[in-house]
């Protein structure tokens, strides 16, 4: 009688041990979702202000056309894909494609003073500076969140109950090869 | 803030405390050394009448003399006090805002005039509160930079309650100073950061703990928010570095910060009279308590001018 009530309350604690841990990595990776959600908020921010970033450049910078239609082809491109996991890769390098559009933007604005001094392009400017942190922050904790699943996928006894259910190891997000080059000044002075 | 700037404005401020404040500390002066003066002869006077009763141990028993030493001290003491207090309470009333007058338009607010919201600090979660919380205000100044407005408030916050035997008894929650910034930025989410602590219990429900990358930081502070991206967008080293910079300023061991409604909410956590210049101790014309003060000042601007809160933004 001892053994069998011992053995119960072993199989239930072994049992609410083992149900702990799934609802922790069911929590982390819905945490994982929110911020990959939360990416997606802080992008059509981005998406929503560049179109009327554009228009106000476009009254000024007559030269700079081919550029500002690929900004807005790209912006249309990113716009139209869905919310989620299943576009994330496309996500990434289209969002790397704008940015880096849009830093070649920046560079092209200082060459029309009159168009910097706009106060309407200050405001914009400003904006989207701000809405670029909110992303990096956005990433920052997509990475955090990513890091506290991965440990869990990786870590004994968390990495059976992750087997079990199919959970598995997620990308995070990382700078392309071109961004770690170290910037030479040479480059842009010339 | 760029160093040009820093000293530009150090300049101003200097050029102002040499040709208004000090004129002014003068006749305080001459009244600080007769207090101090007077309080030494005080303190001497008693000291002889104790030490007679020793000399002469026939007038009085042994007992008796060491009652009255002990009530002449108690005396001697507590006038010194009294005058002391009242000095720095006429200096500061009189030439207060002859100081704040060398940083633009600080102002140096009586109480009467400014009524905190106690609601508002509770409900920011800077510091532990409960309904029972009562406040005690002691010094309020109001300034702005780079049409900012901001406000730095003394103040203790405490309970009380009732022992079994029907004593009063009082439990402090804080005492020091908070530094309200106002800003055009709209802050979506509740951000709390707070000393470090080892369960890091939320102060509220809504309030989530948050670990950020940078491991020192951890190590001295609990993050919570209702929203990780903006308190990631918030909390950034240069942030770090900017708090750290203003909590050596005010020179105290504890600080806390709350992002909340439109505000940006620091507590300096200090048992210290944070803006006390004048002592009977310490000569007027003694440049380092307006120095500290000017360090101060700095430090808020230097926040301010980091967030950018002048800006209004679309966001």
């Amino acid at each position: 009688m001892n053994g069998t009530v011992l053995l119960l309350v072993v199989g239930a604690v072994v049992l609410f041990a083992l149900y702990s841990i799934y609802v922790k990595l069911i929590k982390t990776k819905n945490k994982v979702f929110e911020a990959l959600s939360s990416i997606d908020v802080q992008l059509k921010k981005r998406y929503d202000l560049i179109p009327n970033i554009l228009t106000i450049a476009n009254k000024f910078m007559e030269h700079e056309r081919g550029l500002l239609e690929e900004i807005a082809k790209l912006r249309s491109q990113a716009t139209k894909l869905g919310k989620g996991e299943s576009n994330l890769s496309q996500k990434i390098q289209l969002d790397k494609m704008i940015q880096d559009k849009m830093s070649q933007f920046m560079v092209a604005v200082e060459n029309y003073p009159q168009l910097k001094s706009d106060q309407t392009m200050l405001v914009a400017m400003q904006t989207y500076n701000e809405v670029e942190e909110h992303i990096c922050a956005a990433r920052r904790f997509y990475n955090s969140a990513v890091n506290e699943l991965n440990n869990q996928v990786e870590i004994f006894p968390s990495s059976m109950v992750a087997g079990m259910i199919g959970i598995k190891r997620q990308p995070f997000f990382e700078a392309s090869e071109a961004e770690r080059q170290s910037i030479s000044a040479a480059n842009y002075l010339k | 803030m760029d160093k040009q700037e820093y000293n530009k404005i150090g300049r101003e401020v200097v050029k102002k405390y040499k040709e208004d404040i000090l004129p002014k500390c003068a006749r305080f002066e001459e009244e600080r050394i007769k207090i101090k003066n007077r309080s030494y002869l005080v303190l001497c006077l008693a000291f002889l009448v104790s030490v007679m009763f020793f000399f002469f141990p026939g007038l009085i028993s042994v007992e008796s003399a060491l009652k009255i030493t002990l009530i002449i001290f108690v005396v001697a003491f507590g006038l010194n006090y009294i005058w002391a207090k009242s000095f720095e309470l006429e200096v500061k009333q009189s030439v207060m805002r002859y100081f704040c007058s060398c940083f633009g338009d600080l102002k140096w607010a009586a109480l009467a005039e400014n009524i905190v919201d106690d609601n508002f600090i509770a409900q920011s979660n800077l510091f532990k509160t409960n309904q029972s919380s009562q406040y005690d205000y002691d010094d309020i100044f109001k300034g702005s930079f780079r049409d900012v407005n901001f406000e730095i408030i003394e103040l203790e916050s405490y309970t009380v309650t009732r022992t079994v035997k029907g004593r009063k008894n009082r439990t402090r929650q804080f005492k020091g100073a908070i530094i309200k910034i106002k800003t055009d930025k709209t802050f979506n989410s509740n951000t709390v950061i707070r000393p470090d602590s080892l369960m890091h219990f939320s102060p509220d429900s809504k309030l989530k703990h948050t670990t950020l990358e940078d491991v020192q930081f951890e190590r001295k502070f609990d993050v919570f928010t209702t929203d990780e991206v903006e308190a990631r967008y918030l909390i950034t080293t240069a942030f770090m570095d900017r708090l750290n910079n203003l909590k050596m300023a005010f020179n105290i061991d504890k600080i806390s910060c709350a992002f909340y409604n439109q505000h940006l909410l620091i507590g300096l956590h200090t048992n210290k009279d944070l803006f006390k210049f004048a002592s009977i101790g310490k000569s007027l014309f003694d440049y380092s308590e307006f120095s500290k003060l000017f360090k101060e000042i700095m430090s808020i601007y230097e926040m301010i001018d980091y967030f950018k809160f002048g800006e209004k933004t679309k966001i």
